[in-house]
Order: C-alpha cells, then structure tokens, then sequence
C-alpha cells in the first residue's frame, strides 16, 4: 500500500518532468541527427555535381579577373549571369552556437554549412553559365546578406538565422579560333 | 512588370562590354524593389531550418524579386536610349520586419 503510492508520487512526478524535457530538448536531439545527415549528404550530392560540369569544361570557367584568361579568341557575346541561394544552419547548430557564443572563440559547429552554402551557390553559377552556353564567366563577386537575424537562446520564437548568397559575373563566348592581336 | 526583352540591352558587372567600345555615357541607372516574405513560406522555412540547408521558398523569392529590381533598372537605362549597362553591381538590405530591399545599379552606356 505504502509502497504503491509512493511508486505512485515518483511516476506523477517523473512524466511530467520527462515531457517537459521532451518538448524542450528533443526537438534540438532530432534536429541534432536529423540535420547532420541531411547536410552530410548534401555535401556529397554537390561534389558529383561538381565534378560533372568540371569534367565538361577544360578548366574551372568562373574567375573573378576582369578579362578572360585567353585574350586570343575574339569574343562573340556576352551577358550577366548570375545565381542565389539561401541557406539556415539547424537548430541544432544554432543552439550551439548561442552556447560557444558565452565563451567566444572559433565556431566550428557552422563551418560545414556555410563552407557547403558557398561552394554549392558557386556550382550553380557554374551550371547556369553551361545552361546559358557561356565559355566562361569573368568578374565573378560573391555577396552575403543577412535575411533573418540570428536567434538569440532565450527568444524561442526565433531559433533559425538566414542568410542569403548572392554570386554573378559577366559570362562571354569566345569564338573557337584563336586570332593574335599585336601585343603591347 | 513589363519584362525588358532579351537583345535590347547588354548586361556586363565589367568595365566594358567585352568585345565592344563604349561610345556616351549616360550616368548612374538604378532599381529597386522592396519584398515581404509571405507568412506561409516562413512557415515553411521555419520548419526547413530544423534540420538546414537551403531555404528554397526564400531563394525563389529573393530571385524573383531581384529580376525585378534589374528590370526596373534596364528601363530606366532603356528611357535614357542607352544600349547597354556596365558595372552593375547589386545591394541587399533588410528593413524593417522581415521586409527586404533588393538594389541594383549600373552606369548606362551607348555602346557599338
């Protein structure tokens, strides 16, 4: 009899306190191993990409010089190009961030997001410059923005930051045969 | 929006045109737009950054709102009778309340 409610005392507490931990701490666990997979393979998902436009130019076709590598081939056209992408870390990584953000230092938790954000608004210029037929893209400027602010730990209704990547250069084509000019 | 056509104007972020000369210069073009996120994409974001990755609502929106800050400017270059724009450069800024401005410039230029 004792004992039952005693049992009884331990449980009415226990299940309320392992709820309320659930709804505060789970949602940043499943974000925690739900995102890092995620990211994981989108990471993996970009380098085939990557390599596949690679592999269909002889060179790396975006440059931020103001003139084409090759002066030689007279130029046919040229347009702007250019490509966007927003990304968001996980709240996982947020909330992290918020805890390195007491002791200050270097964050290593956003490094593999933000490195993938960049190298993957980078190869989509690379594919909207093959899918626009350009030979090569020069001037090429990189922006970032900030679109959403980022959380701070106690503001809940916030937990997720923004941020907006911005890439685009001057695409030209280069007409095939190779023309000396009298150099100077 | 009326859509600028394709061939009317020359978009460069260089100095020149490559392959051309510039002939006139006719000063600073610009355009600009001002966005609001939709409440359902927010929606739909604040559930994509649980796990990261690319907010795809706010890219289509930002794009989108982007072609339309160039557009402006290609009109403003094209009622100065130029035929190509040089130097066009582009500018984000966050207003107030989750409102964005986009920004794109450029100097007008009469090319051959």
């Amino acid at each position: 009899m004792a004992e039952d409610s005693v049992a009884g005392v331990i449980l009415a507490v226990l299940i309320p306190v392992f709820f309320v931990l659930l709804f505060t701490f789970g949602p940043y666990l499943l974000s925690a191993a739900v995102g890092t997979f995620h990211q994981r393979g989108l990471q993996k998902r970009l380098e085939i990409r990557k390599q596949v436009t690679l592999s269909s130019f002889s060179t790396d076709p975006i440059h931020s010089l103001s003139r084409p590598i090759n002066v030689n081939h007279p130029i046919q056209g040229s347009g702007l190009v250019m490509a966007n992408l927003s990304i968001s870390p996980s709240w996982w990584q947020m909330f992290v961030v918020s805890i390195h953000s007491l002791f200050g230092g270097n964050i290593t938790t956003l490094d593999s997001v933000i490195r993938w954000g960049r190298e993957e608004v980078i190869q989509r210029l690379r594919e909207e410059a093959q899918k626009q037929g350009w030979d090569e893209v020069i001037n090429v400027r990189l922006e970032t923005a900030m679109i959403r602010k980022s959380s701070n730990a106690s503001n809940r209704k916030d937990r997720g930051a923004a941020m907006e990547y911005l890439i685009y250069g001057t695409g030209i084509r280069q007409s095939p045969t190779e023309v000396r000019l009298s150099s100077d | 929006m009326t859509v600028v056509p394709q061939g009317q104007l020359m978009l460069s972020n260089t100095e020149t045109i490559p392959g051309f000369t510039i002939t006139q210069t006719l000063g600073l073009v610009t355009g600009s737009t001002v966005r609001a996120k939709n409440v359902f994409k927010d929606i739909g974001a604040g559930f994509k950054s649980v796990v990261g990755g690319e907010l795809r609502a706010y890219t289509e929106l930002l794009q989108e709102a982007r072609n339309e800050a160039l557009n402006r400017m290609m009109q403003d270059a094209l009622s100065r009778n130029a035929n190509g724009v040089v130097n066009v450069r582009f500018a984000t800024s966050s207003v107030a309340g989750g409102a964005a401005e986009l920004f794109a410039y450029g100097t007008a230029v009469v090319v051959q």
